[in-house]
């Protein structure tokens, strides 16, 4: 899938609004947009991967172990070390029937700053108060029930990280059958420096703003990353540049949108 | 604490008389405290009903009623015919032993060491996840809410009462104050939620979390911060409270 980036129908007229500060919000939106394409086409990858994995197993009349899951680490250890940074882990997670030995079970590795991959060691008893319930997480639950990508956040993340996240799904299929998802978490602090990239910080007051509201990178003081942002707190006078418009992705959390803030 | 060598002073003030109306409930929850707590002994027989109604102050029916109450939650064991009486039973939940000597342990200026730094990191969450939390941080923690109303077992209180003080920090988007809300949680949750002796009553707690969920619904940050530190101030006197009593016996 190709990301859109659009701008609004309103090409905006204000006094200051001029055709190079209007090309750097477009070129702000791309990024962006550029970075969700490229780690959903990872998740498709790694979905396919699951995918295979799980019919080479059926072919031979049985269901996957969870330790042949190993057989994904060669690609994930790429994928983390292809992005240090802006990657902080990516795996799958997986439906409750899928595994011959587990109904609870993630493949799941994280960056760390030494660049050697840490396996994610999570607690898998449901009667334990520290069992990490994966099948309530906006992350599992949405892609399994609505068969979308999705793009949850940005988020704590305490349950994992620690770190202020954002986190991409894609349900894995075999058939019409629900494998479980390929997904990466995505530092949100990550995005301010692309966003920074491309309008600096002496421009007008621009936001990078998801879904529900919430800013996941600012250029300016005013409204930093985290806090939310009503309409009425949008200049009308600039073009706004969504990312993932609902018309062209079946996914869950887009669009974002570029918009610069009042003064 | 060996439950059989209570001292006197510990078991005056078991039975000291209540100032607040002399209501069964808030009898026995007087008795059912000092009966978690350790204060009155595994198997210590209480005075007679009339002299222990006589001793707090309320009437004979009252305490019959608080009685049964303490009966019906397996705290009091009443036998009839000679010999008989109201005997304490402590609770058969092994983590009150421990719990009972953490809280003993712990010093007052300990305590409000721990007060001190859940006010400034609770009151801050409330008033930031007033200003921040979106739509779905707000259902998150109704269902938290819910979640700890319909809960009855200590350790599912504890849990979800938990849950709500820290997901206020994660609503305020803040990893530094969701981390330590977790801590502090790990560090006192035990303590509020002891079998029998909950620091803050439960319907008292599910009251205030719906308090401080609402004023963080309507926006209204100083509002919620205000409610969030009572709540978590009450908590710790209690704990301040059972301490004393506890390390006093």
């Amino acid at each position: 899938m190709r990301m859109s980036v659009q701008p609004s129908a309103d090409p905006g007229s204000g006094a200051n609004v001029t055709d190079a500060r209007r090309a750097e919000i477009g070129v702000a939106a791309n990024r962006v947009a550029a970075v969700i394409d490229d780690a959903f086409n990872w998740l498709d990858r790694l979905a396919e991967r699951l995918r295979g994995l799980h019919e080479e197993a059926r072919t031979r009349h049985r269901a996957l172990r969870a330790d042949e899951l190993t057989a994904l680490r060669e690609s994930i250890f790429g994928r983390l070390r292809e992005h240090p940074r802006l990657i902080a882990g990516t795996g799958v997670i997986l439906a409750e029937d899928m595994l011959a030995d587990r109904t609870h079970w993630l493949e799941w590795w994280q960056n760390q700053p030494d660049g050697q991959p840490t396996f994610l060691e999570v607690d898998h008893n449901p009667a334990s108060v520290d069992y990490y319930d994966y099948a309530a997480a906006a992350w599992f639950a949405l892609p399994r029930r609505t068969g979308k990508r999705v793009v949850v956040g940005p988020y704590v993340d305490y349950s994992g990280t620690d770190e202020y996240m954002l986190t991409l799904a894609n349900p894995a299929y075999s058939g019409e059958h629900f494998l479980g998802v390929a997904a990466t978490d995505i530092r949100a602090d990550e995005f301010e420096s692309l966003l920074l990239g491309a309008l600096g910080g002496a421009g007008p007051p621009a936001a990078l703003v998801n879904a529900t509201g919430r800013v996941v990178a600012s250029n300016t003081p005013q409204k930093i990353a985290g806090s939310l942002v009503a309409e009425r707190e949008l200049d009308r006078d600039w073009p706004e540049f969504t990312v993932g418009a609902p018309a062209t992705g079946e996914c869950a959390g887009l669009p974002w949108r570029v918009s610069v803030l009042r003064g | 604490m060996d439950g059989n060598s209570v001292s006197g002073a510990a078991r005056h003030a078991a039975f000291a008389p209540l100032e607040d109306g002399g209501r069964a409930e808030v009898v026995a929850r007087r008795l059912g405290e000092a009966i978690a707590l350790g204060l009155l002994g595994d198997g210590e027989q209480l005075p007679s009903e009339s002299e222990l109604a006589a001793q707090l102050k309320v009437a004979t029916v009252t305490l019959r009623e608080a009685l049964s109450a303490l009966r019906h939650d397996g705290l009091v064991e009443t036998r009839r015919g000679r010999g008989g009486g109201s005997f304490a039973r402590s609770p058969a939940d092994a983590s009150l032993a421990r719990l009972r000597k953490t809280l003993r342990e712990l010093s007052v200026h300990e305590l409000r060491e721990i007060a001190d730094q859940h006010l400034a990191i609770g009151g801050t969450g409330a008033l930031l996840a007033a200003e921040r939390a979106g739509e779905e941080d707000v259902a998150t923690l109704h269902g938290l809410v819910d979640q700890l109303e319909s809960a009855s077992a200590p350790g599912d209180r504890r849990r979800a009462d938990a849950r709500f003080h820290i997901e206020i920090a994660a609503a305020a988007q803040s990893s530094r104050l969701t981390r330590q809300e977790i801590a502090l949680q790990a560090e006192v949750g035990e303590l509020l939620w002891m079998p029998s002796s909950e620091a803050i009553l439960h319907r008292d707690a599910v009251a205030e979390h719906r308090e401080i969920l609402s004023a963080i619904e309507d926006r209204d940050g100083q509002l919620a911060r205000s409610i969030a530190e009572r709540h978590i101030h009450r908590g710790i006197e209690r704990l301040i409270e059972f301490h004393l009593r506890l390390a006093g016996a």
